[in-house]
């Protein structure tokens, strides 16, 4: 049974029998062996973009949730660390207050020179600041007062450091003040 | 399993052994091995250059190896292979007009004058004329031409590979005959 199509072909032959006259040989050539080689050649690249797809799809995750996760990190680092500062503070500040205190009930008690509180001391502003400005007792007041004087006059005299600590470890008996 | 040689695959065989994932390289390597020469030879008539083919030819099945797991059957196997050969070559000569900065020329004279100096033509004088002939229609024409005339692929079957409708096919391979037949016969 003739198909439509080679009735069409047998009306076109009748307009253009030049072409339909000439054979239809491939005139087109490849090299020695290309066809043997090409499926290997085609499955190799095939699975190999195939798998570098998917391993750079896996990279694409693994990074940012690399990068996330180490964000986390450090900003629990950070407050952790600052938490402790703040309980360090703390409990440094407590322990100004209470060393404070302590000073001062020594030195009302004639336990403690003032001269050898201002020597030990040192460059420790905060409890020196700490002691000038307490406002609950009128003699630690007066005391405070007492101390920026007597630090005038021992930066003026020739009594060092040492001696005066000599002296407290000779004459005191607790040793709570050099602790 | 008992594996069957290559030429007793039916395509709908292929694509199970394909989709079992055990016998994956292999279901491929087999559907490479049927249909490569016919991939090949539809790209090598579009862009002529065996190299330049060799490049498509590997992108097509690359590309056809991505898509294979969700291929529909509701087309046929060398349909859909064909229609990813057709537009990797069209998006070839695409790319080629723009890196080798040549819009205002036409790609398929730069084709033409290649085929020239083309190692791997074997024509006549005939033969190159004709090849000639062709790579003067317009870009799809072109393609139907060498699909009806050279492959004998059926209307229908290339209405799903270009995504076009039968009667304007049949009028484009039409005119392309008249066209060539004009070119073959002035001297």
């Amino acid at each position: 049974m003739e198909t439509n199509d080679n009735i069409e072909n047998e009306n076109l032959k009748d307009s253009a029998p030049k072409l339909f006259s000439m054979s239809k040989e491939n005139p087109f050539d490849v090299p020695a062996n290309y066809f043997e080689n090409l499926s290997s050649e085609i499955s190799e690249k095939c699975f190999h973009v195939y798998h570098k797809k998917h391993k750079a799809t896996y990279i694409k995750i693994l990074i940012p949730a690399s990068i996330t996760t180490m964000m986390v990190f450090i900003i629990l680092f950070f407050f952790t660390e600052n938490k402790t500062k703040t309980n360090t503070v703390k409990q440094y500040a407590y322990d100004e207050n209470s060393t404070l205190e302590y000073l001062e009930n020594l030195i009302n008690n004639n336990e403690l020179d003032e001269s050898v509180l201002l020597s030990e001391l040192g460059n420790n502003d905060s409890i020196k600041s700490g002691v000038q400005n307490r406002q609950t007792n009128i003699n630690t007041v007066s005391f405070a007062t007492n101390l920026g004087a007597t630090m005038d006059s021992l930066n003026n005299n020739a009594i060092s450091k040492d001696d005066i600590i000599q002296y407290l470890m000779e004459n005191d008996e607790s040793d709570d003040l050099l602790k | 399993m008992i594996l069957q040689t290559m030429e007793h695959y039916s395509d709908k065989e292929l694509i199970e052994l394909f989709r079992n994932g055990d016998n994956r390289n292999y279901a491929f390597n087999l559907l490479v091995n049927k249909y490569q020469s016919q991939v090949y030879w539809h790209i090598r008539r579009i862009v002529i250059d065996h190299d330049d083919t060799n490049d498509v030819v590997q992108n097509t099945f690359i590309k056809a190896l991505r898509y294979l797991e969700s291929f529909r059957e509701d087309a046929q196997l060398y349909t859909w292979l064909y229609r990813i050969a057709t537009n990797e070559s069209i998006n070839f000569l695409k790319q080629k007009r723009t890196k080798f900065l040549i819009p205002f020329v036409n790609v398929e004279k730069h084709l033409s004058e290649s085929l020239m100096e083309d190692p791997y033509f074997k024509g006549d004088s005939i033969q190159r004329k004709l090849q000639q002939a062709i790579l003067k229609l317009p870009e799809k024409q072109r393609i139907v031409f060498n699909m009806k005339y050279f492959d004998g692929i059926k209307y229908e079957d290339m209405a799903k590979i270009l995504d076009t409708s039968v009667g304007a096919l049949k009028a484009s391979y039409h005119i392309a005959v008249k066209k060539i037949e004009k070119y073959l016969t002035v001297d």
